[in-house]
């Protein structure tokens, strides 16, 4: 039980969230690797730390966000299948590996038999114990009052750079809620604001969908007009009437960087070192032809080591690395003890510390972060001082919230939205603006509608969501895979035209439609009217 | 790169290109009213931590890793250069920096020809005007064929832009009107809120209550907040929802409950 007087409480939020990639039409297809990724080395071990947790009996308290197309992707029979199918190769090769190692290349036999203990594990959690249903996973734990699950945009599109057309807006959110609903059987009454992009006004779209909470980026709280006394330690209430958790940079600090804070340590395993670089290409036959490119496949057995080249890494050694988990798990407790004892002397209730992280930081990008979340859970449940907590937790406990308004902001680079605005992806604006007027045109003209001619504006609605998502504009900016990206934006804002000039002409072809319906199967419950301008 | 397709067909480089060189583009824009400052320029610190939004784009950037990817055969399909109608873009991308982008119409270009005659829409500038609430507008005279730019602002709280073009008379001829833009004042959006002032509270679950009747809470003084008013620092907003009236808990002044 937690203390009725605790000296503080800790918030930790990880957003789930991946763009829709599903191309069903290929039978590999490398962009559906992001999500076998994720799946295998962040969605399965944090539902196991979830599992070990419970069945230790230790309380733990996590706000999770599972976005719209996440969701479509895990449900999907043929994803799933075909991650199921990722891992079996991944243990396919472990186990080739391991055994060539036993005899060619000691130094890496140890860390490879783990690489292989450990894909067996995720197999038979993701076969025989989740029988390939995640989302029932993590509803399990839901259910047990252990973690809070909201939503977020339904295609994560960015809003402050959408406020110019309202109704699209309201689209990406009530499209999320309506899923979520379908999903879950119940409403959400948090989200998480698509890159924590908050603009001022956002409220009413949110109050509408029946939200009630959502986060902001600590300076879109520390702005606020008048500038909140707690700071970001107590969840404001804005004047649009939606209850706002603000990011605590400290903690954040020590989790996200790699080069300050904990994921870099020597002994973690190394990102960027994989086996798709180095093995014999006749062991990689399952992820790539002889004659493609190499590529990572997902099997690391390296160490970070410290600043030295990629050839000079040492293998991994899962025991040292755990004991560091330990001894950071303890440092970042013991912070966050310091911190609320910091705060505590100037406020009348214990603090509030919000950690918002990118789910697939744990475990993707840190192996060992699932395991770091796990053993800072059982610190503070044993020392009960600082108590992990949901918002919805804690404000039924501190109701008070003082009224606000915020400022536009964001958690991206700079705070605001240049990363999704800039020279590399801008060129999309026009478009969307375009797309998103021409979709309320047709709302508006066809209210009432059956048949042919609302499966039309209904796949035209997706369309134009599936362009809209902020991973294309991030993507164009980073220049990780910017071809894909574009051609994704300009593939559904094209599918998007054809649907509206059809709808236009009176001219549907039913091939058409049906053939964009099966491409992109995300949302079965649209209903396009959501385009509909109401606002004035 | 993506490419889009002119209406003449000819294949030109995308909008990215267009917009690609802001600061060259600075130095041909000609600003003719100095616009009026109505509060100081906020001289940004960036807001978000460096450190942790550039590890936190780098962790979101390895979700997207596909090195190796064989290249693909296929070219980029082509989006319109323009979608036919007259529309003027406005986006905030930071406080310091708006994005405009616009489409003239084929039919408004031929409205203006019979009006101006063609010689003198020939010899015309494209002109983007933007006025800033309270007084203050920046005039940038362009290039036809330029779509889109950034324009450099000088604090907040709100922007309109107008696109049109400048004839030999000098009078502008309005062709769209963007909608209003509103501007984060960022750490200077408080500065003006008195220290003595009334802070309301609010409880969650009133306040849950109380959007569940469609109402909006309070001012940040503790006033109810007004009909059809968004804020009282940005009001106009499309996104206002009708305001209900509620009496809150008003903590006054320094001996307000949070100043203990």
């Amino acid at each position: 039980m937690p203390p009725r007087n605790p000296l503080g409480f800790w918030c930790p939020v990880l957003h789930a969230h991946l763009p829709f990639v599903r191309h069903a039409e290929h039978e590999h297809f490398l962009e559906e690797d992001w999500l076998y990724e994720a799946v295998i080395e962040t969605y399965l071990p944090l539902l196991r730390m979830m599992d070990h947790l419970t069945r230790d009996r230790v309380r733990f308290r996590l706000t999770l966000t599972l976005s719209p197309p996440l969701l479509a992707m895990l449900r999907d029979p043929l994803l799933m299948k075909r991650c199921e199918r990722r891992i079996e190769s991944l243990l396919r090769l472990a186990s080739t590996e391991a055994k060539r190692t036993a005899v060619h290349e000691r130094h890496l036999f140890e860390a490879t038999l783990f690489a292989e203990q450990e894909l067996a594990a995720l197999r038979e959690l993701f076969v025989s114990t989740y029988r390939r249903d995640l989302i029932a996973g993590f509803f399990k734990h839901k259910a047990e009052g252990s973690i809070e699950i909201i939503t977020c945009g339904a295609t994560h599109g960015f809003l402050p750079l959408m406020r110019q057309t309202p109704e699209a807006v309201r689209a990406q959110i009530q499209v999320a809620v309506t899923d979520f609903r379908r999903i879950f059987g119940y409403a959400p009454e948090g989200i998480w604001l698509p890159e924590c992009g908050y603009f001022e006004g956002v409220e009413a779209f949110l109050i509408e969908a029946g939200l009630r909470y959502s986060f902001l980026e600590s300076h879109g709280i520390t702005d606020s007009t008048p500038s909140p006394v707690n700071g970001v330690m107590a969840p404001i209430m804005s004047t649009g009437g939606i209850a706002f958790f603000g990011r605590d940079m400290e903690s954040s600090r020590q989790v996200w960087s790699a080069e300050i804070g904990y994921p870099g340590d020597p002994e973690y395993r190394e990102f960027y070192k994989d086996a798709g670089w180095e093995v014999p290409i006749k062991e990689l036959l399952d992820f790539m032809k002889p004659d493609e490119p190499r590529r990572p496949v997902g099997l690391k057995r390296h160490r970070v080591t410290g600043k030295v080249g990629q050839h000079q890494k040492e293998p991994y050694a899962r025991a040292r690395a755990l004991s560091r988990v330990v001894d950071h798990a303890a440092h970042f407790a013991h912070e966050r003890r310091l911190q609320a004892t910091r705060a505590r002397a100037t406020m009348t209730r214990p603090p509030l510390i919000v950690s918002p992280y990118d789910a697939e930081l744990f475990g993707h990008w840190w192996f060992e972060g699932p395991q770091f979340l796990e053993q800072v859970f059982r610190d503070l449940d044993a020392r009960n001082d600082v108590v992990a907590t949901t918002p919805p937790a804690y404000l039924d406990r501190h109701d008070e919230c003082e009224v606000v308004t915020p400022e536009m902001s964001t958690w991206g680079a700079q705070g605001y939205a240049s990363v999704w605005l800039n020279e590399a992806n801008d060129w999309i604006y026009p478009h969307y603006d375009a797309a998103a007027r021409r979709m309320i045109r047709l709302a508006n003209r066809h209210r009432e509608t059956t048949g042919l001619l609302n499966r039309a504006l209904n796949q035209a609605a997706r369309e134009l969501l599936l362009a809209q998502s902020s991973d294309w504009a991030f993507i164009m900016k980073t220049g990780t895979m910017v071809e894909y990206a574009s051609r994704r934006v300009i593939e559904h804002l094209r599918r998007f035209a054809d649907l509206a000039s059809a709808i236009e002409g009176d001219r549907l072809d039913e091939r058409a439609v049906k053939r964009y319906e099966k491409a992109w199967p995300i949302f079965p419950a649209m209903d396009y009217r959501v385009f509909t301008s109401t606002l004035g | 790169m993506p490419k889009v397709k002119s209406e003449s067909g000819t294949v030109k480089k995308a909008a990215a290109k267009r917009g690609a060189k802001p600061a060259a583009k600075k130095a041909a824009a000609k600003r003719t009213t100095a616009p009026r400052k109505t509060r100081p320029a906020r001289k940004a610190a960036p807001p978000a931590d460096a450190e942790v939004s550039e590890a936190q784009a780098s962790v979101v950037a390895s979700k997207f890793r596909t090195e190796g990817k064989p290249h693909q055969p296929h070219p980029l399909p082509t989006l319109p250069s323009s979608y036919g109608e007259s529309h003027l873009l406005l986006l905030v991308r930071d406080p310091q920096t708006l994005f405009a982008a616009w489409d003239v119409s084929p039919s408004t270009t031929e409205a203006l020809k019979s009006r101006i005659g063609s010689r003198g829409y020939a010899v015309s500038n494209l002109t983007l005007r933007l006025t800033r609430a309270g007084g203050g507008v920046t005039t940038f005279h362009l290039g036809k064929k330029i779509r889109s730019r950034y324009l450099k602002i000088d604090g907040g709280p709100s922007y309109i832009a107008e696109i049109g073009i400048t004839p030999a008379s000098g009078r502008f001829e309005l062709i769209a009107r963007s909608a209003p833009c509103f501007v984060p004042l960022g750490a200077s959006a408080h500065q003006d809120w008195p220290g003595t002032a009334r802070r309301a509270v609010l409880g969650y679950r009133e306040a849950r209550n109380l959007a569940q009747r469609g109402l909006v809470p309070v001012n940040p003084d503790g006033t109810p907040r007004q009909r059809s008013v968004s804020s009282p620092r940005k009001s106009g907003s499309r996104a206002a929802v009708a305001a209900g009236v509620v009496a809150p808990r008003v903590l006054g002044g320094a001996s307000d409950l949070y100043r203990r």
